[in-house]
């Protein structure tokens, strides 16, 4: 640690970098497996993206592909479902936005303010179980709780004297089923990091507020909220990166005929008119759309957290 | 976690990495292959679903291997993810010498056909004593612009029927149906008259699922007259869901979901649940295929010992006995280009496949090994029950690698079998007198192979929408007007030319 304040003197010739490359070799080790993973598994693949502008047909490969300019991007843009689609991923992206990310930094905060450090761990583990159950699984449970033939809970809304609900076969009850579904697994997984920044705060804090007479409301307000506030900054930016990544496992299992105007988004329907038709060219054309957004909305994002003095990611 | 789901970059990924892979391992096995000489086996690597828990055991393939002189390798690919391994091994261009496609992923297959992946064989199928005598029919069925490029599986032209609770419908003093209308008083008596007698309103008629063609759907579009997919006539041809035919059945589907005779969700119910609502006794009829039911019924046994099954074949529409067919073909081997870089090795593969019809192997791929799966008297195969187990777990895998079975005349017949599945098997027969094919199989539409999975999709959700009630007969007839707009038109056109020229 001595070494990196004496390594802050200015760089004066080639000779003066590599002694300090050679003097920090262990650091550069330590790094190298996560650059290769990055240069493995991120970079060399983008190089694939040159298919979104070819014919792309496996047989001749990237190099023997007829090109043919911008005609993948010019029949997503004139598509007839191409703004539904582009509506229902932001829609969905927006419902995330809305109801799932504050949840975790309630649970987190609440977890937080149990006692009994036993109750305290049992819950933690209780509410990160579901984030390992597969998506099939979660899509199957709900459906054996929703179907209309004799599903638990339109038995209950039934003894209750209502009408029976069509859960999964509507429009309506497709956006609610699937933040919930969300918010139930993922829910629990997302407080770790908001516990750990939790845990870092100086609890010297918390004892000079309840001296001054703070409640634990008070507490949580003045203290705790404020110092994982960069936390969550983050966090909502690389959320935001990953606008239209909704899960396509999670949208495809729910998605059927009846639900198709809202529950249709891009992913799925790279699934339908790309892949399963053979058509690599223009998945990929759409992927790559669908990346760009991204890339602004973090760009903005990250712009906004600066201007409110915030450190952003980069 | 950011990268989860992004499934492009994942596979472009993994693409590459296969890519690799499979140029190191390509250029290490035509090192091997340019160096074999013929007193060695020959090397075939095949890869073929598994629609069976176990891959046969290494005795049999050892058995095959010794039969057939050659050195196989076999992937097996379980059935329910098959197709996504098939596209991986094409998109990534890492195939096997030999590559099973399905009949439902041949379109998207088509596409490589075209670009010369694949080796056109129909010229060398004269040379061997099996091969030539494969159905010409059917080969012609499985061409890519008039050429032949895979040895077909077979199967029966039309295994559509109806499957019914026969307990049930003698305690209601019902018989058979033999048309639609006593087919949906049964539907109806089955859902509000007690069929189980046990007091309590708690069955349905139909148990049906999330399945236009092979759920109860098609086959009832039969009965009411639907052509089959497209119907020709003087000079063009009309998709079915523009007849009459198709609008009555999609108005017996609402009355069924109206009146309640059928599972309310069935659009979202799988296969499995709808089976289970069969074997369960929840529902009493079963509409599909009808082999099926020997399955069925030795499930149901299992909770209600008196359960008993009756299958039904003719049901008499508006245009008499009708049922919808399919190809010939269950799938297609294709034999990659790349992996067999020559014309005497194509040869070699062939000849594996020209053997597999001779008797003693196809008993093996059929049967399994003599005196320990299966026993032989008076030159009839007889499969002992108490072997079954031994048969699923040591052979059955085996049938994949059979091609053109049906018409193979070296296959002994099966003796003594089921009462049932001999009844269905009699039935399916029976259906071929009166098969719709569909009259463009063969022909070949450039937009239908690139959109019509997109483009079919407007016309189940429409025909879903349709049976719920969400649309009426306009909103329908709006769906259609969008399909033609989108490519419909284009498909029309294109089988036109192609048919009539």
């Amino acid at each position: 640690m001595q070494e990196a304040t004496v390594e802050r003197i200015p760089i004066a010739a080639g000779s003066e970098r590599k002694k300090r490359i050679w003097r920090n070799k262990w650091l550069y080790v330590m790094i190298a497996p996560g650059i290769l993973y990055f240069l493995i598994f991120k970079y060399i693949p983008m190089f694939g993206l040159v298919i979104a502008f070819q014919d792309f047909k496996p047989f001749f490969g990237f190099t023997g592909s007829e090109w043919v300019g911008f005609k993948h991007f010019t029949r997503l843009f004139t598509e007839p479902d191409f703004l539904n689609i582009l509506s229902n991923t932001l829609i969905l992206f927006g419902m995330n936005l809305l109801f799932y990310f504050p949840v975790p930094i309630i649970l987190a905060l609440m977890l937080n303010e149990v006692r009994i450090n036993f109750f305290k761990r049992l819950f933690q583990s209780l509410v990160y179980l579901p984030h390992f159950l597969s998506w099939v699984i979660i899509v199957s449970i709900s459906f054996v709780m929703l179907t209309m033939d004799g599903g638990i809970i339109n038995e209950l809304i039934v003894l209750l004297g209502f009408e029976k609900v069509n859960f999964l076969l509507s429009n309506e009850w497709f956006r609610p089923v699937y933040i919930i579904q969300v918010i139930w697994r993922e829910a629990g997984w997302g407080t770790i990091i908001y516990l750990a920044a939790i845990a870092s705060v100086d609890p010297q804090l918390y004892e000079a507020a309840r001296m001054d007479g703070a409640s634990r409301m008070r507490q949580v307000w003045h203290i705790t909220l404020p110092a994982i506030r960069s936390v969550i900054i983050v966090l909502l930016i690389l959320k935001i990166g990953d606008v239209l990544e909704l899960g396509f496992e999670h949208v495809y299992l729910l998605l059927n005929s009846m639900n198709r105007d809202v529950a249709e988004i891009i992913d799925t329907y790279v699934y339908t008119a790309g892949v399963r038709q053979g058509q690599f060219s223009y998945s990929t054309a759409i992927g790559f759309f669908k990346s760009l957004v991204g890339l602004v909305l973090v760009m903005f994002a990250n712009y906004l957290a600066k201007k409110m003095g915030e450190e952003g990611v980069y | 976690m950011i990268q989860h789901n992004c499934s492009i970059r994942t596979a472009a990924r993994l693409g590459l990495l296969l890519l690799i892979v499979a140029l190191l391992s390509g250029c290490a096995a035509s090192a091997v292959t340019s160096k074999v000489d013929d007193t060695k086996p020959t090397e075939i690597s095949i890869m073929a679903p598994l629609h069976f828990p176990h891959s046969p055991s290494e005795e049999s393939v050892a058995l095959l291997e010794e039969l057939t002189s050659t050195k196989l390798e076999l992937s097996w690919v379980p059935d329910g993810i098959y197709s996504d391994k098939m596209n991986t091994a094409l998109t990534t261009n890492s195939l096997k010498k030999v590559m099973f496609v399905k009949y439902i992923d041949y379109l998207s297959v088509k596409n490589s056909v075209r670009t010369g992946a694949f080796w056109e064989i129909g010229p060398y199928l004269e040379q061997f004593p099996n091969l030539k005598q494969l159905d010409r029919d059917i080969l012609a069925q499985t061409a890519v612009d008039d050429k032949i490029y895979g040895l077909y599986t077979e199967r029966q032209s039309s295994r559509q029927g109806i499957i019914l609770r026969k307990d049930w419908l003698n305690q209601l003093g019902l018989k058979e149906p033999s048309t639609i209308d006593e087919l949906y008083n049964i539907l109806y008596a089955f859902t509000y008259e007690d069929p189980d007698n046990n007091g309590k309103h708690d069955t349905i008629g139909l148990t049906d699922r999330n399945d236009l063609i092979y759920g109860a759907f098609k086959t009832l579009s039969s009965y009411f007259g639907t052509p089959n997919n497209w119907e020709l006539t003087e000079n063009s041809f009309i998709p079915e869901f523009e007849t009459q035919g198709y609008l009555d059945t999609m108005n017996f589907m609402k009355k069924l979901y109206d009146e309640k005779l059928i599972n309310v969700d069935f659009p979202v119910t799988s296969k499995d649940v709808q089976r289970e609502l069969l074997i369960r006794g929840h529902a009493g009829v079963y509409i599909g295929a009808m082999t099926d039911v020997q399955r069925l019924y030795e499930e149901a046994k299992q909770f209600n010992e008196q359960v008993e099954f009756t299958i039904v074949n003719r049901i008499e529409g508006p245009l008499g006995y009708r049922i919808w067919s399919i190809p010939n073909f269950n799938g297609l081997y294709l034999f990659s280009k790349k992996a067999i870089p020559t014309e005497e090795e194509l040869l070699k593969v062939l000849s594996f496949f020209d053997r597999t019809m001779d008797a003693d192997v196809a008993h093996l791929l059929h049967y399994g090994i003599l005196d320990k799966h299966y026993y032989v008297e008076n030159d009839k195969v007889i499969l002992p029950e108490e072997l079954a187990a031994l048969r699923t777990k040591e052979v059955n895998a085996l049938y994949s690698l059979m091609i053109a079975d049906l018409g193979n005349d070296n296959l002994m017949e099966v003796a003594q079998q089921h009462h049932m599945w001999s009844y269905a098997e009699q039935l399916v027969e029976d259906n071929n007198q009166f098969i719709v094919p569909d009259p463009t199989v063969g022909l070949e539409s450039m937009t239908y192979d690139e959109r019509g999975v997109e483009l079919y999709k407007i016309i189940s959700d429409a025909t879903y929408n349709y049976i719920l009630g969400s649309i009426n007969e306009e909103g329908f007839k709006q769906q259609v007007e969008l399909w033609r707009k989108n490519g419909g038109n284009k498909i029309i056109a294109e089988y036109t030319a192609n048919h009539f020229n």
